[in-house]
């Protein structure tokens, strides 16, 4: 399967009353990296789980507009927001491996949750999300040990190849090294640079500078609007909007 | 040291002399308790007390039918309260949608926790005594000290469902699960332990309680073991009672050689409740 | 114009490097003023004097230079922070160049006043006034992000070339009537071809500052493009 693109069409998004989103448009071509920068509250992370229809889960959550996966609108009737979220993968925050299962079971975890893991697939689908997610080196000899006894670094690509392991074709990433040491975290920016290609990746981040290393094209958010976006070069050397030059030159507001 | 340091220093140790103060006297307190009834059953401290059926002479009365009764009572209590305890607050907890009908039922669900257990008992001898007929008998009595067990473990399950992180529900379903899979294979799982903690709360509680089986129909004479659910009954601390009601000494000392038993059995089931959690935390899956 | 960095201590490293540039550019200046006095009075021991002020600016080049690799490392800034500390360690290039072509036409007066020279050095005040004019244009252009003064110092490079050239072919012409000793000829057509390149680094100096502001490379577009 190869990586669809995401097409966001005025799209808008709350809670209750209140919008949070307004009126997003937005192009993400296939297979690359995209990083969505903005303030605290700004609705990086609203939007990014109205990519996956997580958004949806909190009571009182709404959305409007379309999101288009390839032709497919994500938001149309017939499509079942479970199967969805097989397709498009996501990372979080907080490294949250399920504290209860070993290694090898976190990484089929998605398989087994939902009933499509066969016997005798376990290994080999292990070892290659492992591989995938550059920890299988460093776990391969303790595929046994509970997934809570890795470093956080660690975790955290345990939870990247537990999401790669469902087999998804766009993978989430909301804040994924906010917890994380500078070397975890350069491990991880690392992956992501090798997955590009063969997902396509929205990476919601704080940090101006993972942004500038990793992604292809930065959405800037601001108070729920896209201000702008472009190519990452640009953002980060020449961007068009004032508002974007000064939040990224720390002359916030 | 400057005065106001020295003086935030006794106002601290003062504060720590109260708090020891107040932990160490109910534990006193129950030492000596437990002290004296262990000095007042002495002379009925035997083992045929645990064999024995109820007697009119006190050196040769047992405990035996309230033994089998109380865990007969209980188990059943426990087969029907933990089930339904568990899944109410699972239903409550992981699928209710919040709003109005939730806070309703939370609501009365704090009140019910509170109701005392005479009501329970006038409740049971209504409805399922008389209304559904199932007469004086043990399943009588487990329904009811089911109902009196629910809020407990209800409480307690939904306290403990609420301790499972929700970054693991996102988790599971991001990777595609139901809500179904997400609560089956991931939340309760993660909160056995503080459910299986109340649930042993629960029917500890059922284990001590004798009013509203006095009122559904536990005797406390009996001289036989249960043999059906609706075969009269008697449970520990009925027959407790029976015998702390009897004037002659001796059966006060059967009393409190009744409680001894009644509280062995208690620390036991806390026991092997403890070790029971210990072992779900080590290898939970 | 500019609303101020969140942090301040940022905002203070942004001043001090303005404020080094701004030092650097005058420092140069000034011994370029000197140097072609030196040389147009006859006078030797100015021309070394000038010539030994070199090494402030050197300094200045170096302190420059250190201080944007370590904001570039702290702050790692981007768009407009980030072009301004990238085009301020070019221009303290551009600065450090100019005092060494300072320091040569310091090296030619010297020569011409011991060899007994006394001109007339036709055109070489002149030339040397339009190429302060543009450093100072270009350092303003600079420091205020106005791109028009650049754009304007941009033009006046033919101005400069023109005056060369007239240099050279004033001096040939003396030359071949025998007015004047080849070696001095060449000197001082030598100094014309310094004041020319001190016009260069005034037009890089001008460009980076278009770069600045507009984050567009004009180095190396064609004039109309400019």
């Amino acid at each position: 399967m190869t990586a669809p693109r995401l097409h966001v069409h005025k799209l808008r998004a709350g809670f209750g009353g209140k919008e949070v989103l307004h009126d997003l448009e937005l192009e993400i071509a296939a297979g690359t990296v995209t990083a969505i920068i903005g303030p605290s509250g700004c609705g990086k992370s609203t939007f990014i789980r109205t990519l996956n229809r997580m958004h949806e889960l909190v009571g009182g959550a709404w959305v409007k507009g379309r999101v288009l996966l390839d032709e497919q609108d994500l938001y149309a009737s017939d499509v079942d927001p479970v199967l969805l979220r097989r397709r498009v993968g996501m990372v979080f925050q907080k490294p949250n491996p399920f504290p209860s299962m070993s290694i090898r079971d976190n990484v089929v975890a998605g398989l087994r949750l939902t009933g499509t893991l066969s016997r005798g697939q376990t290994e080999a689908i292990a070892e290659r999300a492992l591989r995938q997610a550059a920890l299988w080196d460093e776990v391969k000899d303790r595929l046994d040990d509970p997934g809570a006894a890795l470093s956080g670094g660690q975790q955290q690509r345990l939870c990247i190849a537990r999401a790669l392991a469902v087999d998804p074709q766009v993978l989430l990433m909301d804040e994924p090294c906010s917890a994380l040491d500078p070397i975890a975290t350069a491990r991880i920016e690392d992956l992501i640079h090798s997955l590009r290609g063969r997902y396509t990746i929205v990476l919601v981040t704080h940090s101006m500078q993972q942004a500038a290393r990793v992604s292809e094209r930065t959405a800037f958010l601001l108070r729920g609007e896209l201000v702008e976006v472009d190519d990452t070069r640009k953002i980060f050397t020449k961007p068009n909007d004032r508002r974007t030059e000064d939040y990224i030159t720390g002359r916030f507001g | 040291m400057n005065p106001t340091r020295l003086r935030a220093r006794q106002i601290e140790r003062l504060v720590e002399a109260i708090c020891l103060t107040a932990a160490l006297l109910p534990l006193l307190m129950l030492g000596g308790l437990l002290l004296d009834v262990l000095v007042q059953a002495w002379p009925s401290m035997r083992l045929s007390f645990l064999t024995h059926y109820p007697s009119r002479a006190w050196a040769s009365a047992g405990i035996l039918p309230g033994l089998v009764g109380s865990v007969l009572v209980v188990s059943l209590t426990a087969l029907l309260a933990v089930p339904v305890g568990v899944g109410a607050a699972t239903y409550l907890e992981e699928f209710a949608a919040p709003g109005r009908f939730r806070r309703l039922v939370e609501l009365n669900l704090a009140n019910l926790a509170g109701v005392p257990s005479i009501v329970y008992g006038l409740l049971g001898l209504a409805l399922f005594v008389h209304f559904a007929g199932l007469g004086h008998g043990l399943l009588a009595g487990a329904l009811t000290l089911a109902l009196l067990v629910l809020p407990i473990v209800l409480l307690a399950t939904r306290e403990a469902l609420r301790t499972v992180p929700d970054s693991l529900r996102e988790g599971a379903l991001a990777l595609g699960a139901t809500r179904w899979q997400v609560t089956s294979r991931v939340v309760l799982p993660h909160a056995l332990p503080g459910i299986l903690t109340g649930a042993i709360l629960g029917v500890s509680r059922a284990m001590g309680e004798t009013a509203p089986l006095l009122l559904v129909g536990a005797v406390s004479y009996v001289t036989f073991l249960p043999t059906s659910l609706d075969s009269p009954f008697t449970t520990m601390p009925v027959q407790i009672f029976g015998w702390v009601s009897r004037p002659q000494a001796g059966f006060s000392a059967n009393a409190a050689a009744g409680i001894v038993v009644l509280l062995l059995t208690l620390t036991g089931m806390n026991l092997a409740a403890l070790v029971l959690r210990a072992r779900l935390r080590r290898d939970p899956t | 114009m500019i609303s101020a960095h969140t942090d301040r201590a940022f905002e203070g490293e942004l001043r001090l490097l303005r404020e080094r540039l701004q030092r650097m550019a005058t420092r140069a200046d000034e011994m370029l003023a000197d140097a072609v006095r030196a040389l147009v009075q006859g006078d030797a021991e100015l021309a070394r004097q000038t010539a030994h002020r070199d090494r402030a600016v050197n300094q200045d080049e170096v302190d420059i230079d250190e201080q944007c690799l370590a904001m570039l490392a702290r702050w790692q800034p981007m768009a407009s922070d980030l072009r301004l500390i990238f085009a301020a360690s070019k221009l303290a290039s551009n600065l450090e160049q100019i005092s060494d072509l300072a320091v040569n036409i310091c090296e030619r007066a010297d020569e011409l006043a011991t060899g007994g020279f006394r001109g007339p050095y036709t055109f070489i005040p002149h030339m040397s006034e339009v190429g302060r004019e543009m450093l100072r244009d270009a350092m303003t252009a600079f420091l205020t992000a106005n791109t028009d003064l650049a754009q304007e110092v941009l033009t006046r490079d033919d101005e400069i070339d023109d005056l060369h050239h007239q240099v050279v072919s004033t001096q040939t012409e003396r030359i071949r009537a025998g007015d004047i000793d080849v070696r001095q000829g060449i000197a001082v057509q030598n100094v014309a071809r310094f004041l020319e390149n001190v016009a260069d680094h005034a037009t890089a100096i001008a460009e980076h500052a278009i770069f600045m502001v507009h984050a567009l490379d004009v180095r190396h577009a064609g004039k109309r493009e400019r």
